[in-house]
């Protein structure tokens, strides 16, 4: 099963002023030639739209959402922090110069916070011990059929195989495998070398394989 | 790995995409012929890629975004002061106001007034420009017609 598609639903920018109007006009001269699909939100969103970034919110809760989660494990502080991460792209929607697509600066941010967040803890834990906070979900209870909770135990592993990861190889698997981006944006969004991608993506697979072979029935 | 496996790492990550194109893929088919631990790292790829392929994005609490426009709504004040944008726009009419003072400055005008006139005149004028200026809801129009006015007495 391949990562989630987002579905495009474009929506017309409100009739605004010639303030909004000038900059959905700047906005698009840079992008005229982009095939950028939120382009229909980023202009009115930059401008102070509520609908509009709410509309973008909707559209990438699950990316950013997915990718506090591989950080906290733990779905109401991946949830906290997620919202971190939509309200500093608010606020920083006006430095989005559209050199890169929105989703690829969004998904820069977002690491940009995840990786404070996640460094910020680490210190605090080293300092004060771990206080119990932001402990991992625990284990679904076993309810469902025997394939549900097969599925579940499997998908609790691989997402412990990842936790164990270092961060670096981390990002660049969930980025590639879970959430399908191309590895020009994982670049982009990650400061990396192309190539550092492939060498990170590489070795990251190669550790779960490791990590995952009891799961898998194998001694590989 | 060997050193020169270590070039086939972009080709044995991409094997796991089927990405490769077909030169591509003889090239990799070619060296993995002679190379049991590069063979063996494209089966592991491929593995690795399936596993990961079954973790799904979990949409989030339901009023999530509802949330976090709470969240942006409750402080517009100081997301403006972050908003160059907002903030570009909205100084335009007075940059438009400077411009035409300057002129009336440099050329006077039609009852003599002096430039030392003038200047008072926009200040007594600008005091309630500035009331607008800071005022969220008041357009970049109605405040440079508010300008113009007031430097127009």
């Amino acid at each position: 099963m391949g990562p989630e598609i987002n579905v495009r639903t474009p929506q017309s920018t409100q009739a605004g002023s010639v303030d909004t109007i000038a900059e959905s006009a700047a906005w698009h001269v840079v992008h005229k030639r982009s095939s950028d699909p939120d382009l229909d939100l980023v202009p009115a969103a930059a401008q102070g739209d509520a609908d509009a970034f709410e509309a973008l919110v909707r559209r990438y809760q699950s990316r950013v959402i997915g990718l506090a989660r591989s950080y906290t494990r733990n779905q109401s502080d991946a949830e906290d922090l997620a919202q971190e991460v939509f309200v500093r792209i608010y606020r920083s929607l006006g430095r989005f110069r559209g050199e890169s697509s929105f989703r690829t600066w969004l998904y820069k941010v977002a690491l940009n916070v995840t990786r404070s967040a996640h460094a910020r803890r680490r210190r605090q834990q080293s300092v004060w011990g771990d206080s119990g906070a932001g402990q991992t979900d625990p284990p679904e209870p076993q309810t469902g059929t025997p394939d549900v909770e097969t599925s579940l135990v499997r998908r609790e592993a691989i997402e412990r195989a990842l936790a164990d990861l270092p961060d670096d190889l981390r990002e660049a698997v969930m980025l590639r495998d879970v959430h399908g981006l191309e590895y020009r944006e994982i670049a982009r969004a990650t400061g990396a070398p192309i190539g550092t991608v492939e060498t990170r993506i590489f070795r990251g697979r190669q550790r779960l394989r490791r990590s995952l072979a009891a799961l898998l029935g194998d001694t590989a | 790995m060997r050193d020169r496996c270590e070039s086939f790492i972009p080709l044995i990550v991409r094997s796991a995409e089927g990405t490769l194109a077909p030169d591509q893929r003889r090239e990799l088919d070619a060296h993995i012929g002679s190379c049991s631990a590069c063979a063996g790292a494209v089966r592991d790829q491929a593995v690795a890629r399936d596993l990961l392929g079954q973790l799904e994005l979990v949409p989030g609490s339901p009023d999530f975004a509802a949330q976090v426009r709470a969240r942006i709504v409750a402080q517009p004040g100081v997301i403006d002061l972050f908003n160059w944008r907002s903030w570009t726009l909205r100084l335009a009419p007075v940059a438009a106001m400077l411009a035409l003072l300057a002129s009336y400055s440099a050329l006077g005008d039609a009852r003599g007034r002096t430039s030392s006139t003038i200047i008072d005149e926009w200040t007594r004028a600008s005091v309630g420009v500035a009331g607008l200026l800071v005022d969220p809801g008041v357009s970049g129009d109605a405040l440079l017609a508010a300008g113009l006015q007031g430097v127009s007495q």
